[in-house]
């Protein structure tokens, strides 16, 4: 029996669908069956930032109102046999499926897969009442910014109404440098807000973008920090104890020496 | 630039002239344009010749023009200057036999007597779809347009963004979207775009997708249509 994981925030462009996309692919990089569901309607991107845009013929509204056969609907990732997509549609709106029907999507995939991890969409509408109605546990990502944390909180109250409680965090885009300043909220400022259990840290990473753009999850990439840190998420994930690393890591000797250089 | 297309009468009718020195799609806007204004003097079925001058279109650019002229009411008596059906086929490398024939043998000799079209063009005869939205305006992300005909854009067609056409699709514009041509099972329907960018392309019950990886941005016009049971995407 499989696990179905939600991935929310409430708060748009915080990270979910790129942080659905990484766990979703470093778990079936361990040899996991997983799959990916878009819940995002209207608003697909998933499909993107898996690269697999040209794949799409049916999706999940054409599951859910049965036009098309589950199996028919997920698409199978270029990089992993184990690893599925189901895209959201571009052309509905959120109304087009119900919570029932996500329901019985994620009750059907759980007896074959291990992990269906659940990208939702920003808000706490529809899409959102949509997107935890078949889930097990919740993920919650956030960045250090007041709004976000903001509405995080928001989401991790939401989620324990609806029975998720005990949701894990991930905080997004920590940048080391301003936290040191006091620019920035350091984790455990954040910690003490949301008081859930931390999941992982991922540094504000130029890579992110690469990738984004080019349709290749970050986690499969073993220079990059964002990288690491991901894979140290589903390590976490499968339940193995990972300490959080250090992510001034780049801030070495000669780095600060060449900042001397340079005058700043 | 709206003197790039104009009307002359002679003795076989309306002849459609050309400045070919005009990019082509823009040359396809401007002719749409053209013959809406001169819908009155032209009337609802007319054969033209169509004379692009001293240049010479290209094979692609010919069924373009036919499918469009064809869609908006009327159709192509030949080209001038004419081209032997012979070595359209070689230059684009289509073999000479596979086509389906003409029903009517003798007739088709004879109109390939005054006009040599090569068979793709004739071809063309069989598909015409009664009815032609136009629609003048960019298609964005999470736009549909279903329409049972052929479906003309004067403008882009966004990724995310979907055509759906019982007929041919014709993108003046950008095509980065999916299109969707010949819905109800139409083979011979064709998906034209002055820019091909699309991620994936139907026609029928056939599905192309773009390699991965490739970023190939060739602003050229492309038409797409099956052959032998591919989808088959030609520069022309």
């Amino acid at each position: 029996m499989g696990e179905v994981l939600v991935v929310t925030s409430g708060k748009g462009g915080v990270g979910k669908t790129t942080t659905a996309a990484n766990i979703g692919t470093g778990l079936a990089a361990q040899g996991k069956k997983v799959v990916l569901m878009d819940t995002d309607i209207g608003l697909r991107n998933l499909d993107v930032v898996m690269g697999l845009e040209n794949r799409i013929v049916y999706d999940i509204v054409d599951i859910a109102q049965g036009r098309c056969k589950l199996k028919q609907g997920m698409i199978k990732d270029k990089r992993f046999p184990d690893l599925y997509l189901i895209p959201a549609a571009q052309t509905k709106d959120k109304s087009a499926v119900t919570e029932e029907q996500v329901q019985a999507i994620c009750n059907e995939l759980k007896q074959e897969f291990d992990y269906i991890i659940v990208d939702c969409p920003a808000g706490i509408e529809q899409g959102f009442k949509n997107a935890i109605a078949g889930a097990d546990k919740a993920i919650v990502v956030t960045n250090p910014e007041v709004s976000a944390v903001r509405d995080a909180d928001r989401i991790i109250g939401l989620l324990e109404a609806n029975g998720l409680g005990n949701p894990q965090l991930v905080l997004n885009r920590v940048r080391p440098n301003m936290v040191r300043q006091g620019d920035m909220m350091s984790v455990d400022d954040i910690l003490e807000i949301l008081a859930i259990k931390l999941l992982g840290v991922i540094p504000d990473d130029d890579n992110i973008v690469i990738s984004t753009n080019r349709g290749e999850p970050t986690v499969l990439d073993q220079q990059s920090l964002s990288g690491k840190a991901y894979r140290n998420i589903v390590q976490r994930l499968l339940g193995n104890e990972v300490p959080l690393m250090n992510l001034d890591v780049e801030e070495g000797f000669f780095a600060r020496l060449l900042k001397l250089f340079k005058g700043n | 630039m709206v003197d790039a297309v104009s009307f002359k009468g002679n003795k076989d009718g309306v002849v459609l002239l050309l400045d070919c020195t005009v990019e082509f799609e823009e040359l396809c806007q401007i002719i749409v344009q053209k013959l809406w204004q001169s819908r009155s003097f032209l009337g609802e079925h007319t054969t033209l010749v169509v004379n692009s001058g001293e240049i010479c279109l290209e094979d692609g650019q010919r069924l373009a023009l036919k499918v469009l002229l064809q869609s908006l009411g009327h159709d192509v008596k030949y080209f001038i200057p004419e081209r032997s059906s012979m070595e359209q086929q070689k230059e684009i490398g289509l073999p000479t036999t596979g086509y389906p024939s003409q029903t009517d043998e003798e007739v088709s000799q004879e109109t390939r007597d005054i006009s040599p079209i090569p068979d793709i063009l004739a071809d063309a005869e069989h598909y015409i779809a009664e009815d032609t939205l136009v629609v003048r305006k960019n298609v964005r992300s999470g736009q549909k347009i279903v329409y049972d005909g052929t479906l003309i854009i004067l403008g882009d067609v966004n990724a995310g963004a979907e055509l759906v056409a019982s007929g041919h699709i014709l993108v003046l514009g950008t095509l980065r979207g999916v299109a969707h041509a010949g819905c109800k099972g139409n083979k011979e329907a064709i998906v034209y775009a002055t820019n091909l960018c699309s991620l994936q392309l139907r026609i029928a019950d056939f599905i192309a997708r773009a390699p991965d990886g490739e970023n190939t941005q060739r602003h050229v016009p492309e038409i797409a249509r099956i052959i032998d049971n591919y989808l088959v995407i030609e520069e022309i």
